[in-house]
């Protein structure tokens, strides 16, 4: 089943008087359960789709559609709304909020959604088990590695139930053991939840796992190639 | 924490500034009730465009009983009260003679609570033509003497007067001087100007005699219009924090005063009143102005109208002083909030992209301001119930400007206060402007692109 279609999308920012093409005409379908990557060199236009496919930035071109919704026909609040209930997201930088507990971190977006309380601590409870933070589920960011808080990050993108995860360098600050960890958590969840994956990276470790290798370079897609 | 301090150290300036002011105003208020107006005042319907002595109440008995039966009325005097001159062999000067029953008058005044130690006591029932006078009459009536006793180099010690100066100005020592000015020019060879300027007050204090044994004449006009006088001798001198009421104002016997001006013996120019709440000074004043014709009824307020203007004007004041605190605080609440929201675009900027939306943002900047100066504010006031309540039980000595205070009627000894209703309008306020400021960083969040926000490190 197709989740995202990316049909001929184009990025243009104008930064004074200089136009810089980003992304130019990039076709992309991704299906359910997908775990792929996103690579490229620095500058290639990779974040740039990746923030298009996440519906925060709009295309200068084309269209994306996500389960049947062209995301630049919806309104920003609307977008607010679709992102909340589609798409997770993990950042390199993790960005959980610092007061409160890794438990009410991964709530918190449930919490958005208005899910009861009963059903909110429950699924929290679950997710920080599958990403292997059971013990810790109490503990505040600052109390944990950065691999652990990139799985808290993880875990909080799932909590939505979301169509797809997008994930933008979410190695880049972590070191081989955490990033293997977190890696195998992800293929784990992709294999036995079919749950969709979309990173961004630069990192061998990640593209080595990856099911799709696709090869940003110079806003076109160079290569895209599937391992099995 | 900066934050918090400042909005509670400029809560804690203001509310104690509006406290002093509110402290002063009000014991001025309360020392010109107790000592010199009371709190309504009736007299004849023309005794107050023409202070002639037959003006008197008419029916006054009637109208005292019809008062005393008022409820919410403490106490009554009724008075004679009569323009005249008082002359000593050094001085003479204009008077208002007031004719008092000494044990109805007590309850009503507070006169007798400010006898000058060592000047005489109260007036008393059996005081045949005496005299009780104002400090500020005594000094005009040149019956202030000064001499460097003893006692007073005692006083001049413990008021901490540099010893070397004590030492200079002992060669005056039990020299007599007949007047300020004598004296002043005495000191002057072994004080500069601003040793003068600095311990000059403190000297005429400590230096200062009453000759007490004077005696007074008055002479006035009688009920014919005919000139009529005689001749009291000082009770005692009395000191109230109004120079100006001191230099005017003389109490004697009222059978005295009824008998020399050959007025009736029950006959009345002025009926004072005291009242359990001054607010219900207009309500009682209506109640008896209604039930006599042919006579003036006046609240403190309408007798000394400066003083209800101060009132007034001093709420206005109150909203005035905290307005401009709370702009100036609004200022740095929204300095703070932007800094807070420009810290956190990282978080905000995820905030908005994992799905909370623009009014959830919103809202949360705007709660977060309201926290905190709402905590600043209660910090704020409650070290100024603290402070107030210190200073309430101590008093703010301000005795160094004692000469100027009392020129214009006020104590120099200041006890701050502030009415509990004050706090409750300042939190209302201090919320708005919560409010207020929190609109600028919230919006600046809104316009956050939640792009940029994930991408800063």
């Amino acid at each position: 089943m197709k989740v995202i279609d990316i049909k001929n999308v184009h990025k243009v920012y104008r930064e004074s008087e200089i136009e810089v093409h980003a992304v130019r005409g990039v076709d992309l379908s991704f299906e359910q359960g997908e775990f792929a990557a996103i690579v490229g060199p620095s500058g290639s236009g990779k974040t740039t789709l990746l923030n298009m496919i996440g519906a925060l930035d709009d295309p200068s071109e084309g269209e994306i559609i996500v389960s049947d919704t062209t995301v630049r026909e919806l309104s920003s609040s609307k977008k607010i709304d679709f992102r909340m209930w589609n798409i997770g997201f993990v950042f390199q930088a993790y960005n959980l909020i610092p007061v409160l507990t890794a438990k009410e971190n991964v709530e918190f977006v449930m919490h958005l959604q208005g899910r009861p309380k009963e059903e909110r601590e429950k699924r929290a409870k679950e997710l920080l088990e599958a990403v292997g933070l059971g013990d810790r589920i109490d503990a505040r960011p600052g109390k944990l590695s950065g691999g652990q808080q990139q799985r808290v990050a993880v875990a909080r993108a799932l909590a939505a139930k979301p169509k797809f995860i997008l994930a933008d360098e979410p190695t880049a600050n972590l070191d081989s053991k955490s990033t293997s960890t977190l890696l195998d958590i992800m293929e784990r969840l992709n294999e036995h939840e079919n749950i969709t994956f979309i990173f961004s990276t630069h990192d061998q470790r990640v593209v080595k796992k990856a099911h799709r290798v696709i090869t940003i370079e110079d806003g076109k897609v160079a290569k895209d190639e599937r391992k099995m | 924490m900066v934050i918090l301090g400042a909005i509670a150290l400029g809560l804690l300036a203001g509310i104690f500034a509006i406290a002093v002011m509110a402290g002063m105003v009000d014991e001025r208020v309360e020392n010109a009730i107790n000592n010199e107006v009371s709190h309504v005042q009736i007299h004849h319907q023309k005794y107050l465009q023409n202070d002639e002595p037959q003006y008197t109440i008419l029916n006054a008995q009637d109208v005292i009983a019809e008062a005393e039966k008022t409820p919410g009325v403490v106490a009554v005097s009724s008075r004679l009260r009569i323009n005249g001159m008082a002359n000593t062999s050094g001085n003479s000067t204009g008077v208002m003679i007031y004719g008092i029953h000494p044990e109805k008058e007590k309850k009503v005044t507070k006169i007798n609570q400010h006898i000058i130690e060592n000047t005489g006591e109260y007036l008393f029932e059996d005081n045949r033509n005496k005299i009780l006078i104002g400090e500020k009459m005594a000094e005009k009536l040149n019956l202030v003497h000064y001499e460097l006793t003893d006692d007073a180099i005692a006083a001049l010690e413990e008021a901490e007067i540099p010893k070397d100066l004590l030492e200079q100005t002992d060669t005056l020592k039990n020299e007599l001087f007949r007047g300020e000015e004598d004296f002043r020019e005495a000191l002057e060879p072994y004080l500069d100007n601003n040793e003068i300027e600095k311990y000059f007050s403190s000297y005429k204090e400590a230096a200062k005699i009453f000759k007490t044994r004077s005696k007074i004449v008055l002479t006035f006009q009688d009920a014919s219009g005919n000139i009529t006088g005689a001749a009291f001798r000082i009770a005692g001198i009395y000191s109230i924090t109004n120079s100006i009421y001191e230099g005017m104002n003389v109490f004697v016997r009222y059978e005295d005063l009824a008998r020399i001006a050959n007025i009736d013996s029950a006959a009345v120019h002025e009926i004072a009143m005291l009242i359990e709440d001054r607010e219900f000074s207009a309500s009682v004043g209506n109640t008896l102005q209604d039930e006599f014709k042919n006579i003036t009824v006046r609240t403190w307020k309408e007798i000394q109208p400066d003083l209800a203007l101060t009132t007034d004007y001093i709420q206005i004041t109150y909203y005035i002083v905290i307005t401009f605190i709370l702009l100036a605080l609004g200022f740095g609440i929204v300095n703070t909030m932007l800094m807070a929201v420009l810290e956190r675009i990282k978080e905000l900027g995820m905030l908005m992209a994992i799905g909370m939306n623009k009014k959830r943002i919103f809202f949360m900047i705007m709660l977060e301001t309201v926290f905190l100066t709402l905590t600043g504010a209660v910090v704020g006031m409650a070290l100024s119930v603290g402070v107030i309540a210190l200073t309430q039980s101590t008093g703010i000595d301000l005795s160094k400007y004692a000469e100027g205070f009392q020129a214009i009627g006020y104590s120099a000894i200041v006890y701050p206060k502030l009415d509990y209703s004050f706090f409750f309008s300042v939190t209302l306020l201090v919320i708005a402007t919560g409010i207020l400021s929190s609109i600028y960083p919230a919006i600046k969040a809104l316009k956050l692109n939640p792009v940029e926000a994930t991408r800063t490190e």
